[in-house]
């Protein structure tokens, strides 16, 4: 059976520095988790993966066409995929429908009334149905996202690749976006790139970590929360060696690893403190910068 | 006293909606409906939800269709495309260079009101190359905001720079060469600048596939400027356009053009990664 996307010894270099080493990777329907500490090598792989730049070496299929093999091929995974890439600038003079309308045109909707239905169905599903005509500099931080969001999810891509795609949302704004990306992840290839680890949480079924350029680990969310199982503490103080510790609301100090005390009481482990444990240190100070 | 409510019968209403009622009972009836809930109602029960949702969607979509820039429009009425327009629209292909060559031609028209027939040449041939090259690289830099997420899409990056390139001269040129003709003092010189300015813009469309437009406008315009500049100081500015710099300019063309033709094969456009 064709999987929807493989990489095999995936590698890109800038100069000296490999911000990718030879990295095989499998997606096919469902949501996957991708975490990683900033500068992991996450974003290239998305990168990559998006055809937005090419590999040093290695190989990349789509569907079974071959994104590094030449244009006519890349054209072709190009019209199965969509993209939400971590920043965005727009051109703040267009108003929402004139953007998602010019992406939709890349994306080479020809028919004017199919495309313009299709650019309000989106802008439906991200909940931007009453601002289709204002101009982009006129929306909020979470409103762009939204609207970034929009254009990824024009024709129902068979791969879906997201980074960072719940920065600047409220509660009830993910909670939506949520819902939107299960219902992508069942006929579809979801990667959701994110320092926010309860959508991969919530949302996810497989989590792959990349540091330093490498996948750390690759498999089911449950899984990777095991790793943690028997590392976690509740006490008065915090362990000593733990590796992060804190105060919880109640008053007990959470320690992720380190030597449990008498005192100490097992915690139920999260994707949070597995993916402190795996990374350590390093983990640790990135995801207090991307909180 | 209040007035007893009265409402018009389902029949009528009917024959409203199939559009079978003069103008003159009509507006009568459009003015109650405005007060009467419950003939609203009435009218809502008898209308056909299909053509409500038709007519609604056209009406959204007279309002959302982006309103394009007036030579886009004229364009359009030319044959341009809906679909080209869009593209265009989005990256101000033709607003941006319509405005540089509307400066330039503002200064031609200081410096030849105000210098010498000398400078006003030098202003002239010093700007005109300048406005294609300068909206070329203009066009990209709009839409180089967008690169990371446009250069994931299938569209043909070779035909969307073309189509940018292509937008940026027709808009440009024509204004510039009609301009420089009715200039006191350049006469023959404003179609001698076509020359430079083809290939100062093939070589940007080159250069576009390495660096990014701001590095490549201002590389190429200072060459330019520095051209001018050392003819100007030599008092002889007409040789920047001489035929032994035009020979020069054709060759530049052919070779920028090849240039261009090998990094296209590279899969490497000055719209982004092909």
């Amino acid at each position: 059976m064709t999987r929807l996307v493989q990489a095999r010894a995936l590698t890109k270099r800038y100069g000296s520095t490999t911000a990718l080493d030879a990295v095989d990777l499998d997606l096919d329907v469902g949501v996957t988790g991708l975490l990683g500490p900033n500068g992991a090598g996450k974003t290239t792989l998305i990168r990559m993966l998006t055809t937005a730049i090419p590999p040093t070496s290695g190989r990349i299929t789509v569907l079974g066409r071959d994104a590094t093999a030449g244009p006519v091929e890349r054209a072709e995974v190009r019209r199965v995929l969509g993209y939400l890439p971590q920043e965005l600038q727009f051109p703040r003079g267009m108003t929402c429908f004139a953007f998602v309308d010019y992406i939709a045109v890349l994306k080479e909707w020809t028919a004017t009334a199919a495309r313009h239905a299709e650019v309000r169905r989106v802008l439906d599903l991200v909940g931007l149905s009453d601002r289709t005509t204002r101009r982009i500099r006129t929306l909020s931080g979470g409103q762009r996202r939204r609207l970034a969001l929009a254009q990824s999810l024009l024709g129902d891509p068979r791969l879906l690749v997201l980074d960072e795609p719940t920065t600047g949302l409220d509660p009830e704004q993910r909670a939506s976006l949520r819902a939107v990306l299960s219902e992508c992840g069942r006929t579809g290839a979801v990667v959701l790139a994110t320092h926010q680890t309860e959508d991969v949480a919530a949302l996810c079924d497989r989590v792959i970590v990349v540091a330093a350029g490498r996948i750390h680990f690759d498999g089911k969310v449950r899984d990777f929360v095991g790793t943690a199982a028997g590392r976690v503490w509740l006490a008065g103080a915090e362990l000593p060696g733990a590796q992060a510790s804190w105060r919880t609301a109640d008053g007990k100090v959470r320690s992720i690893g380190g030597q449990p005390t008498e005192e100490a009481v097992a915690a139920e482990p999260s994707v949070e403190d597995a993916y402190l444990l795996m990374l350590g240190p390093t983990a640790q100070s990135r995801m207090e910068m991307a909180a | 006293m209040n007035r007893k409510p009265w409402h018009y019968d389902r029949d009528l209403l009917r024959r409203y909606l199939d559009g079978d009622i003069d103008s003159v009972p009509s507006a009568s009836i459009e003015a109650h409906l405005m007060a009467c809930p419950a003939c609203r109602a009435t009218l809502a029960e008898l209308s056909d939800p299909a053509t409500l949702r038709r007519a609604w969607d056209a009406v959204q979509a007279e309002i959302q269709r982006p309103v394009l820039s007036p030579p886009l429009r004229a364009l359009r009425r030319l044959g341009l495309t809906e679909r080209d327009a869009v593209l265009l629209n989005a990256s101000q292909s033709l607003r941006g260079p319509w405005v540089l060559a509307s400066a330039a031609v503002f200064v031609f028209v200081v410096a030849a009101g105000w210098s010498s027939s000398e400078l006003s040449t030098a202003c002239y041939l010093l700007g005109a190359p300048l406005v294609p090259l300068l909206g070329v690289v203009g066009a990209f830099a709009t839409a180089d905001s967008l690169a990371g997420l446009t250069n994931t899409t299938p569209y043909s990056k070779v035909r969307l720079s073309l189509l940018r390139t292509a937008a940026v001269m027709v808009t440009t040129v024509p204004f510039v060469v009609a301009f420089g003709a009715i200039v006191t003092g350049v006469g023959w010189l404003s179609v001698a600048w076509l020359g430079p300015g083809l290939g100062l813009t093939l070589a940007a469309l080159v250069l576009l596939t390495w660096w990014p437009p701001k590095v490549v406008g201002a590389l190429l315009s200072a060459v330019w400027i520095v051209v001018v500049a050392v003819a100007h100081g030599r008092h002889d500015v007409v040789l920047t356009v001489g035929p032994r710099a035009q020979v020069a300019y054709v060759a530049l063309t052919c070779v920028t053009a090849v240039a261009l033709a090998i990094r296209i094969r590279l899969a490497r456009t000055p719209g982004g990664y092909a």
